[in-house]
């Protein structure tokens, strides 16, 4: 056991920050039925459905064969919605059950508490894009080209929806708004940045909406990584997904700093 | 206000029925942003993914435009969804919030809840089947050619979701049983039986295997009477759901009676 101490100035307390961190994973790993068997089904089936739907696997989306295209956004789609929920859940779970206490009264500032539940989000998004990367391979074989761009943007990815799950755990105050949140803004996000099709498809309009959308980058560059063509640039993606990580950070950081909805 | 009677025999306790048929009913209308709109965003992303997915109107499933053979299919998956949702999601809340007693101390028998469980839940369905053949109409055209055939299937498929839910809601002790079922049982076979391609181009043994599967004939049937064509029998289907509707009915109705898990 490490003797406790008080911290000093800034520092950050690693050892609290580590234990939050365990925690959330813990939690994740313990309902692995859930939170990676569902996603990984879910995968399957969309994958099954569209092959079946569109009838033999001859047609080549931004020249590869259809499936090849949709696993990585298949694979991206379970990323975000396990990212996300991850978060969100721990925190309004807390927040309902009472436990928030027990996260509040240690000595753990808002740079442990938002970093603790993000790295634990972001860990089961990580979790849930290997296993669905996995389960796809006995249907279409996806290996990475670009390993360096699959990582940072199933990382990047996993923290963007981790920090939106965490401002949305604060702010939500039942479950209905954490549903409310998921079907209206995630779920239509990830369905229309380009999971499914390519956004060179798109109507004229839509696909200039599409270059503010971060969602788009982080499928586009996902994608990138393993069938080697994106459809935007991807180092205006990386820009793009960097910023944003950052610009949430301080949101997060700031939100629990002020004790939003957190403390009386 | 009528005098609380006593239960003499099998006489059906009519109007504890409706109190409580209607009070299901109530419960999800409280909330119809989660119970009516948020089916309804799901199935216009599926029907906006998939027109986008599969590139241009001129591609046809069964002999009809894709999205006329699509939007049948999304419509009467959704219903089935929700009735089987609210059946089991009613139940389940009731058992962990201890609120059952209300329903078990009641002058309402085994067959008195079946009323309130099973209709409430199919009423669920048939609005979301209304409001989404509503919604689908600005993007594609779906009138229905033989109204007895939707009708007939509409209100089996609903009824027959909603006596599984019933099921699944005495079976289940906690909200993660009843999400099991949902995301290994339910989305699977409501996936897998013909909601977005034709059971033609299923390999043999899947074709025949759909065959013994009533997901499929409530969603052929209730396609059936929109675009005038099925991929089964139309009366095999009917007599399949009529029994299945049946055997499920006197199931619940047995175990209702018997107390299984409700009753120590």
């Amino acid at each position: 056991m490490t003797p406790f101490h008080p911290r000093i100035g800034n520092q950050v307390n690693w050892y609290g920050l580590w234990t939050l961190y365990l925690r959330e994973v813990t939690v994740s790993v313990k309902m692995a039925g859930h939170t990676l068997l569902a996603p990984m089904i879910m995968g399957l089936l969309f994958l099954a459905v569209f092959s079946l739907a569109l009838g033999g696997g001859s047609r080549l989306v931004s020249g590869v064969p259809f499936l090849t295209f949709l696993g990585p956004g298949l694979v991206m789609m379970g990323l975000v919605h396990a990212a996300f929920e991850g978060a969100a859940n721990s925190i309004l779970h807390s927040k309902l059950e009472g436990t928030i206490v027990d996260v509040l009264m240690p000595p753990l500032g808002p740079t442990e508490f938002v970093a603790g539940h993000i790295f634990g989000g972001a860990t089961r998004g990580l979790f849930v894009a290997t296993a669905m990367l996995l389960a796809m391979q006995p249907f279409v074989s996806l290996i990475p080209v670009h390993p360096g761009l699959v990582l940072f943007h199933a990382v990047a990815s996993a923290l963007v929806l981790a920090m939106l799950g965490l401002i949305a755990g604060l702010w939500a105050q039942k479950w209905d708004n954490l549903a409310m949140i998921n079907n209206f803004t995630i779920t239509p996000l990830a369905f229309l940045s380009g999971v499914f099709f390519s956004t060179e498809s798109l109507p004229e309009l839509w696909r200039a909406a599409n270059l503010f959308n971060p969602f788009f980058y982080m499928i586009d560059g996902f994608r990138y990584g393993f069938i080697g063509h994106a459809d935007a640039s991807p180092s205006l993606g990386i820009a793009m997904i960097l910023t944003l990580v950052m610009a949430l950070w301080l949101v997060c950081h700031r939100l629990v700093a002020t004790g939003y909805k957190l403390k009386p | 206000m009528p005098h609380a009677q006593r239960l003499v025999g099998s006489s059906l306790n009519w109007y504890g029925a409706y109190t409580f048929y209607f009070k299901e009913v109530r419960r999800f209308l409280k909330v119809p942003a989660q119970t009516v709109v948020a089916p309804m965003a799901t199935t216009l992303l599926f029907l906006a993914v998939f027109s986008l997915a599969i590139g241009g109107a001129g591609r046809t499933m069964a002999g009809v435009p894709l999205l006329n053979f699509l939007a049948p299919g999304l419509i009467v998956m959704a219903m089935m969804q929700s009735a089987f949702a609210n059946a089991s999601s009613s139940l389940i809340m009731a058992k962990i919030q201890g609120t059952i007693v209300d329903l078990l101390m009641t002058p309402l028998g085994p067959l008195e809840l079946m009323i309130g469980y099973v209709f409430g839940g199919a009423t669920r369905g048939l609005i979301t089947g209304a409001v989404l053949l509503l919604a689908v109409q600005p993007f594609v055209s779906v009138l229905p050619v033989h109204i007895g055939y939707v009708l007939f299937h509409a209100v089996a498929a609903s009824i027959m979701l909603a006596l599984l839910g019933l099921l699944g809601g005495l079976w289940a002790e906690k909200f993660d049983h009843i999400s099991a079922v949902t995301n290994f049982v339910i989305t699977p076979l409501a996936f897998l039986s013909g909601t977005f391609y034709s059971v033609d181009r299923l390999p043999g043994i899947w074709h025949s295997i759909s065959q013994f599967n009533p997901f499929f004939y409530a969603i052929d049937g209730f396609r059936y009477g929109f675009i005038g064509r099925a991929d089964g029998d139309l009366t095999t289907g009917i007599i399949v759901l009529l029994a299945i509707d049946i055997a499920l009915w006197i199931a619940c109705h047995r175990l209702l009676a018997s107390g299984y898990k409700l009753k120590p």
